[in-house]
């Protein structure tokens, strides 16, 4: 089955200013450019005030490749009649491997893409950074969370207190 | 409302909702650590507790029991579920362990009697009144409560039954009822007592007829208010033990007139009347709406015709799956079997660390409200 190749581009617009040619298709993986395209069909240049260059960058690398493995397996179910179970869990596998390698960014960067996959509307994205972000508290004191994430502690001595005293056990060094 | 300052991570200022989704996420440890970090995290706490699954007050797991006194209680998870629990119920908290029993589990909390053989004070064996320690324990958050001994003027009987009543909607109390049974003078003698945790003390119930006696191998439930424990001929006696008041609901059902074992407990929210008897075929019973005068007939089930079960005397780890359709069985192997009441397809859900070991079984969710 042949493809149309005269897709429709659309340009997205980063907060600095960089533009970035993209298929229709890619973009509408982010839902707020979808509701935005399908309100006015005609637009092709979305500005985003939002979302530096770095950032927009890094959604539009997520959204294509899962836009590509999403295109590979419907391909294999037209060309099989049906996609073999073995077959489609190895492509699970190895796009949840591409997405933990995707994630293997400082805390700032992450922080950067929660706020713009949360913008954005990239559900995919978004729970992913997010459950990055809760693997990162995990097992750490909250100096420690505090610490990696670079929050400020605005609780006083007797706050914090009365909330480790509610479950102590919670607060004991074993994992 | 106070208005809390915006936070900022690494620069940036996440919506409320995404940092709730965040601490959604975590598991209980992490959870009640989270809570610590800031003023802002404290206060979307409760409403990301709500949305945290590994929170959820749904069936985890089941603590079991055994004579094993090395290991006196164990924990099966059959959910795979974070577990966060003191499981092996170390009791690091409780003051007296030389040996602890459980004797009733109820939406998250158990009632647990424990003895101190050290002190040698009332050692004495379950069948008595004379328990060292009862305390009602919550694993979850590590947290007892110690609950009076019966009074001496209650003493004279010769068994005594206990179930814990607790409503997680009313998660600051909680009751025990005590069913007491005694023979005295050609008579038997039953009646329960009542403790309150508000008033921390216990009260008498009352006399139940003379017929009325518990089965204490049965466990029963407790649901809508009352505990609920079937009797030796098979009727259901409720009590509600904040008023002190009880029902007794009788059956015509033609098949109790054969010999067999019966137990009332609950699932999917709905209080069942089971029935084995000696051929091993099993009746069961769902009370409509919460109806206790109105039973209809559900399920039966021949125990020989299910894979997995030879001849097993299980009679007394009979129990119905408190969350979906399905009977959870102890097989004499010490295999835990699932039995799904729709298509009667069973799957082996645990296997017991000690099969010689005669466990019994009591279906756990957790409880985190603090």
């Amino acid at each position: 089955m042949a493809r149309s190749s005269t897709e429709n581009m659309i340009t997205l617009m980063s907060s600095d200013g960089e533009e970035f040619m993209v298929t229709e298709k890619v973009a509408r993986e982010c839902t707020t450019i979808r509701n935005m395209l399908e309100d006015d069909c005609v637009i092709t240049n979305i500005p985003l005030p939002n979302v530096t260059s770095d950032i927009l960058s890094m959604v539009i690398e997520y959204c294509m490749e899962h836009v590509a493995a999403a295109e590979k397996a419907a391909a294999e179910t037209a060309e099989k009649g049906s996609s073999s179970a073995p077959a489609a869990a190895k492509a699970n596998k190895d796009l949840e491997e591409w997405d933990k390698a995707f994630m293997n960014v400082d805390v700032y960067t992450l922080c950067d893409l929660i706020l713009a996959a949360n913008y954005l509307n990239v559900s995919g994205l978004l729970d992913l950074t997010i459950q990055t972000a809760a693997n990162l508290i995990k097992g750490k004191s909250p100096e420690q969370i505090r610490k990696t994430f670079h929050i400020q502690n605005d609780l006083s001595l007797e706050e914090e207190e009365k909330i480790r005293s509610q479950t102590p056990w919670a607060f004991e060094k074993s994992e | 409302m106070k208005r809390r300052n915006e936070e900022i991570w690494c620069g940036v200022v996440l919506p409320d909702d995404v940092v709730v989704e965040i601490l959604s996420r975590l598991h209980p440890k992490s959870f009640f650590r989270s809570k610590c970090v800031s003023k802002t995290w404290l206060a979307l706490s409760s409403h990301a507790f709500r949305l945290n699954k590994h929170l959820q007050p749904t069936l985890m797991g089941f603590f079991y029991g055994s004579s094993d006194k090395s290991r006196p209680i164990g924990f099966a998870n059959i959910t795979g579920r974070v577990n966060a629990v003191d499981a092996t119920l170390s009791l690091s908290a409780l003051p007296h362990q030389d040996y602890i029993a459980i004797l009733d589990c109820c939406n998250g909390l158990l009632l647990i009697v424990c003895w101190d053989f050290g002190r040698g004070v009332g050692v004495q064996r379950v069948s008595s009144s004379h328990y060292s320690y009862m305390y009602v324990y919550n694993p979850a958050i590590r947290k007892y409560i110690a609950v009076e001994l019966i009074p001496e003027d209650m003493e004279h009987f010769a068994t005594y039954t206990f179930s814990l009543a607790f409503d997680p909607q009313e998660h600051s109390r909680f009751h025990v009822v005590c069913f007491a049974h005694s023979y005295h003078e050609g008579e038997y003698i039953n009646a329960f007592f009542t403790f309150s945790s508000d008033s921390g003390r216990w009260q008498q119930g009352g006399n139940m007829g003379c017929d009325l006696q518990i089965t204490k191998s049965a466990k029963g439930t407790f649901l809508d208010g009352r505990v609920h424990r079937v009797t030796k001929r098979h009727e259901i006696v409720s009590v509600n033990p904040v008023d002190n008041s009880y029902l007794v609901t009788e059956f015509d059902f033609p098949a109790l007139s054969a010999k067999g074992f019966s137990e009332i407990m609950q699932s999917e929210g709905r209080l069942h009347f089971m029935f084995l008897n000696s051929f091993q075929n099993m009746s069961i019973w769902v009370s409509e709406n919460g109806n206790r005068q109105k039973w209809i007939f559900k399920h039966q089930i021949s125990l020989h015709e299910v894979k997995f079960i030879g001849g097993a005397s299980w009679h007394w780890n009979l129990k119905l799956h408190p969350e979906k359709d399905a009977l959870i069985v102890h097989c004499k192997n010490g295999r835990i079997i699932l039995i799904d009441l729709k298509t009667n397809e069973s799957i082996e859900i645990f296997v017991l660390p000690n099969p010689k070991t005669y466990p019994k079984f009591w279906f756990y969710k957790p409880c985190y409200l603090v």
